[in-house]
């Protein structure tokens, strides 16, 4: 068990912390508990659950962590969303805007797993989403 | 944005009003014909027979007329992606113009009219900045004068006449007066869903829910699951609250509305551009338009409701 105490935390890191802690005890910040990421020895981080509104802010954050961290070890961002059971607008908003970003400096998100959701949803944009890789 | 909205060519959108076959090759071929020799990409997306007819006039010709795939005009919302998708390919590999023949449908009912109506009006704003030249013909023999007054008034040209079709009135301001908020037949019974604010994750829920009790296919179950989350999440974050969704279900149908107490988006062609992949906002409600049967926005004193129905195929 990780303690935080809420009163030296931004809103942010609360709810970066929601999101990287399956589970909470204390006071609840909203309906962050319906998605989390987690890292795993096959060196990806797996994303599980479901992303909607109430995730979004956390996913968001949680990404730019990842992506800093991934550019300070010279590597490319390896999602796993293989355990993923929804995705909405937002998410996948979330996710090619990470791309993007990663793409400026030369690296790829590649997302292992891709739920057939993500695709459909992919496949409704016109724009192309750099560095965003889907892997089999 | 991407280099090719910027071309400075512009959209031209013409309609081609014919009541027999020589009226129809007469606007039609010197229209194809130009456009191959100007080596302009010249697309065809027409019946069987107006192409049979075109292959006859134009001879060898005929062989350079790129031939769209037949469900090209399948659904309005899906036309603009692929239409935008495709004009985008043909620029980036150095066409300065795209020239295209296509057939909107009409013959299929005023609810089908409806939307092909709104997208004939909303092209002269969401194609504005593509270089596209664009001719819809129709047909007077096989078309209401209903659907003719409607051409008349999206096409800021008609072929075959000289200077500006008198017409033509704002896009903006068609769409929005066809804005329709009857309410579905589904609606005369009792509601079998019935939430108050609910999160998304519950709305969709719930929705996905119904459309599977109602023997849907899997597509269109996912289809309203994801609309209905979106609509809901637009109103939680831009409607004002309370947020109501009712469900309906009918056979081989459902109904999902889902209503705040806000007035709607403020722009009468939001959501009929689909999300560039970046995140930027109207995405979710192209996301509707493109994935359920029939969605309906309508906007009263009191609030603005979304309509949204799934139904099996075929």
């Amino acid at each position: 068990m990780c303690g935080y105490d809420r009163r030296l935390l931004g809103d942010d890191a609360i709810r970066l912390l929601g999101f990287v802690h399956p589970l909470r005890h204390g006071e609840g910040e909203g309906d962050l508990g319906e998605c989390g990421v987690r890292a795993e020895p096959d060196g990806r981080w797996h994303l599980d659950g479901e992303v909607s509104l109430g995730s979004h802010d956390g996913l968001r954050l949680a990404l730019g962590v990842l992506r800093r961290d991934a550019h300070r070890g010279h590597a490319d961002l390896h999602l796993d969303l293989g355990e993923l059971r929804f995705i909405d607008a937002g998410g996948v908003g979330a996710l090619t805007e990470a791309a993007a970003a990663m793409a400026e400096l030369g690296r790829r998100l590649v997302v292992h797993g891709p739920p057939a959701l993500l695709r459909r949803l992919l496949g409704t944009g016109w724009g192309r989403a750099p560095g965003l890789e889907l892997a089999p | 944005m991407s280099d090719f909205d910027q071309a400075g060519v512009g959209f031209q959108h013409e309609a081609l009003i014919f009541g027999s076959d020589e009226e129809y090759l007469a606007a039609a071929v010197p229209f194809l014909r130009a456009g191959l020799e100007a080596g302009d990409p010249t697309l065809l997306s027409v019946s069987q027979r107006h192409r049979e007819l075109l292959d006859g006039e134009l001879g060898a010709d005929a062989a350079e007329v790129i031939v769209l795939a037949a469900d090209e005009y399948s659904q309005p919302f899906s036309t603009i992606r692929f239409n935008r998708i495709m004009v985008r390919d043909y620029f980036e590999a150095g066409a300065t113009r795209v020239r295209m023949l296509g057939a909107v449908p009409h013959g299929e009912g005023p609810d089908a009219w409806h939307e092909w109506a709104c997208y004939e009006a909303a092209i002269n704003h969401v194609y504005a900045t593509l270089p596209v030249w664009g001719m819809c013909p129709y047909d007077t023999r096989d078309t209401t004068d209903e659907v003719l007054v409607d051409v008349g008034r999206t096409h800021p040209r008609l072929a075959g006449a000289v200077g500006d079709n008198a017409d033509y009135v704002n896009p903006a301001e068609f769409v929005a007066a066809r804005d329709r908020g009857d309410p579905d037949p589904l609606e005369e019974d009792a509601s079998v869903l019935d939430l108050d604010d609910p999160s998304p994750r519950e709305a969709r829920r719930h929705a996905a829910a119904l459309a599977a009790g109602a023997g849907l296919d899997r597509a269109e179950v996912e289809g309203l699951e994801v609309a209905v989350g979106e609509i809901v999440t637009n109103a939680s974050v831009h409607g004002e609250p309370p947020v109501t969704v009712r469900g309906w279900q009918g056979a081989g149908r459902v109904l999902v509305s889902v209503r705040d107490r806000g007035s709607g988006p403020a722009d009468p062609f939001a959501g009929y551009l689909p999300g560039n992949l970046m995140g930027e906002g109207g995405f979710g409600l192209n996301l509707a338009y493109q994935l359920c049967r029939h969605v309906s926005l309508a906007a009263d004193p009191d609030g603005f409701t979304v309509r949204m129905s799934a139904a099996s195929r075929g």
